[in-house]
């Protein structure tokens, strides 16, 4: 398979300006991140609030400026490409937010609305009846506005935005979050079907790790600004390696029994722990893990990288 | 078991320019003193609205009760006087909310804000209010009790400098000030990371154990649920449809609602199975569906089901259903 988009060493610091109560200081929300989202291929980004998984997905559609690292797209160096330049690529890339009413415009009909970016690419307006059925909303929906829709149908309409331009690439950051459970499932199933029918490829943001299982077949766990486990979703979330993932998995509430608590909070990105980021709140932790640099990504088994000191050591098998 | 309360045929319609919206349409149920008891139900389904109602917080207009009771301890909650409400408020019934960063005060001190929990709870109760120094150290063995380490710096602290989930830990601890009976909290870990929510959850399940606490736990997500309560409440467009214990309603759901929800819960253990969405979306309040108000989208709806509100009865020992079709 070949690369769609791949990410290497990417960095995302920022600058805190100096105030009355603070001193200037520097945040680095994504450090050194590696990845690689094959042409077709649906990839899962998790981890809890802060870890920087929607600052790396601005990155890599180049919505905000990079630090540090390269990022290529269909297989071409994106990373300096100016403005109008990337204009033509964008139409390949699309994202898709969480909160499908801050998405739309109110005073726009949901005609308008999947119009705009037809007409910004000068492409033609006729399929706007096909493209609403692609995502199951009925052809009357065209006249009404936001505020006539339910949540799910907004996100539908957004959808169906994003569809118009024939992208090969959905960025979905948290689609179904803002969604009650019983549509979040119309939602998911809607997109496994646009992805079987149209080849499209997904960058698939959420924290919610049993919707990332039923939709990508590779998943990628964050925690403050790097990558500390990937590889294929059965495996990752089937049977973690990296500490943090297993404290992740064991915190989600089952229908089941209940699961073990994992202490601590995460940390404040501006402030991050020496060693191992993850080492004040893991249960292994050992000497090496509190000092020095964070531990490397790295190949663990064939399609599988972890970055922990023990991994590898005891803790495989 | 005695039941600490009670709520009756109880109807609350909430008006506007619009019409009245019949938010809630005649809810039935029960909490045994101390049991735990979970409301499950999606976006507008009436759960947060009832939990209000218990220490009548909800505004007067729009809202309006229609009919019924809330008898908490004997007394019907829905006709006591404003100062007999603030007595019980705290000191019987506290409630924890979804978002904590909003229920504190982001410019006075922890130790300001908890002192003057514990003074109003004084004041509240009748007796004599302590002295803002006493007060001050019972909030500290309050914020230890709470699992909150190093209290004497928590105090001197303000809302910003502390997370989300050691926020979520302060209001606990603020809740426990009047020593409730009944602690009701309304997506209390929403707003939480789940390592942060699991830690919260093991809190509550904790309290209720050492102090007796009965809970009544609203939640969307019912993996949060499950995991806190005995018993589940499952509403939908502002009536109870099924009362269950948690094992029974999670592994043989009754109602064609509850069923639907269960399968549409992505389950992270199981992933070969494939979570399928109801269809159709929830009902306009101001105009609800007639009869069953989820026969539009249920697909063993009859024409009886859009004629005749199904009453919540009890099919089995201990799970009341409210569906003309179901069968044990």
């Amino acid at each position: 398979m070949t690369a769609l988009l791949q990410a290497t060493g990417l960095a995302k610091t920022y600058a805190t300006r100096r105030t009355a109560f603070r001193a200037a200081s520097s945040v680095a929300a994504v450090a050194g991140v590696d990845l690689l989202l094959p042409e077709g291929g649906a990839l899962g980004l998790v981890g809890e609030s802060g870890c920087g998984k929607s600052t790396l997905a601005r990155l890599l559609l180049r919505l905000v400026p990079v630090s540090d690292g390269r990022i290529s797209f269909e297989g071409r160096d994106i990373t300096d490409l100016a403005e109008s330049a990337l204009r033509p690529l964008r139409r390949r890339m699309q994202l898709i937010h969480q909160n499908p009413s801050a998405a739309l415009d109110p005073r726009l009909t949901v005609a308008a609305s999947v119009a705009e970016p037809l007409r910004i690419h000068g492409l033609d307006l006729s399929r706007l009846p096909e493209l609403l059925a692609e995502v199951g909303l009925p052809a009357e929906m065209l006249h009404r506005h936001p505020h006539e829709l339910s949540g799910g149908q907004k996100q539908r309409v957004c959808i169906a935005r994003a569809l118009a331009l024939e992208p090969r690439l959905l960025v979905l950051d948290e689609p179904t979050s803002a969604l009650d459970v019983s549509v979040q499932a119309q939602v998911l199933e809607l997109l496994a079907g646009l992805r079987a029918r149209r080849g499209l490829s997904y960058l698939f943001i959420s924290h919610n790790l049993a919707v990332v299982r039923q939709v990508c077949d590779r998943v990628a766990v964050m925690y403050l600004g790097r990558i500390v486990e990937e590889g294929a979703s059965a495996e990752v979330l089937g049977a973690p390696l990296h500490p943090y993932t297993r404290a992740l998995l064991a915190s989600v509430p089952r229908l089941g029994a209940g699961g073990v608590v994992a202490r601590g909070e995460p940390p404040n990105p501006a402030a991050p722990p020496p060693g191992c980021p993850f080492h004040p709140r893991c249960p292994m932790a050992e000497e090496r893990c509190r000092a020095g640099t964070a531990p490397l990504l790295r190949e663990v088994a064939r399609g599988r990288r972890v970055a922990c000191h023990l991994v590898g050591g005891h803790l495989v098998g | 078991m005695t039941a600490l309360l009670e709520i009756e045929e109880y109807r609350l319609a909430f008006d506007s320019f619009d019409g009245s919206a019949a938010v809630l349409d005649g809810i039935d149920l029960t909490i045994e003193a101390g049991s735990t008891l979970g409301i499950v139900g999606e976006s507008g389904c009436g759960k947060s609205v009832l939990a209000r109602s218990l220490l009548g917080l909800n505004p007067s207009p729009p809202a309006r009760v229609a009919s019924g009771q809330i008898r908490f301890e004997g007394r019907d909650l829905l006709t006591l006087r404003p100062a007999a409400m603030r007595a019980l408020r705290g000191r019987r019934i506290a409630m924890i909310f979804q978002d904590p960063a909003s229920y504190l005060n982001p410019v006075l001190s922890i130790a300001t804000q908890m002192e003057d929990a514990i003074r109003g709870q004084d004041a509240a109760a009748g007796g004599a209010v302590r002295a803002r120094r006493a007060a001050r150290a019972h909030a500290h063995s309050l914020l230890g009790s709470v699992g909150l380490p190093d209290p004497a710096r928590l105090l001197a602290s303000y809302p910003h400098q502390l997370s989300g989930g050691m926020r979520q830990r302060v209001l606990i601890a603020m809740a426990l000030a009047g020593d409730p009976t009944l602690l009701v909290a309304d997506e209390p870990t929403t707003a939480l990371d789940v390592t942060v929510q699991a830690q919260v959850l093991a809190l509550i399940a904790e309290l209720v154990r050492d102090r007796g606490l009965t809970l009544m736990l609203i939640s969307h997500d019912l993996g949060v649920i499950a995991a806190a309560c005995a018993r589940i409440v499952v509403m939908y467009a502002g009536t109870v449809v099924e009362d269950a214990p948690t094992r029974a309603l999670l592994e043989h759901p009754l109602h064609p609602y509850a069923q639907g929800l269960i399968a549409a819960v992505p389950d992270l253990d199981r992933p070969e199975i494939t979570p399928r969405g109801i269809p159709g979306s929830i009902p306009s309040l101001l105009s609800p569906p007639s009869g069953c108000r989820f026969h539009p989208r249920c697909d063993r709806a009859t024409a009886r089901c859009a004629a005749e509100k199904p009453l919540l009865r009890e099919l089995l020992p201990g799970r009341r259903v409210a569906c003309h079709h179901a069968t044990p």
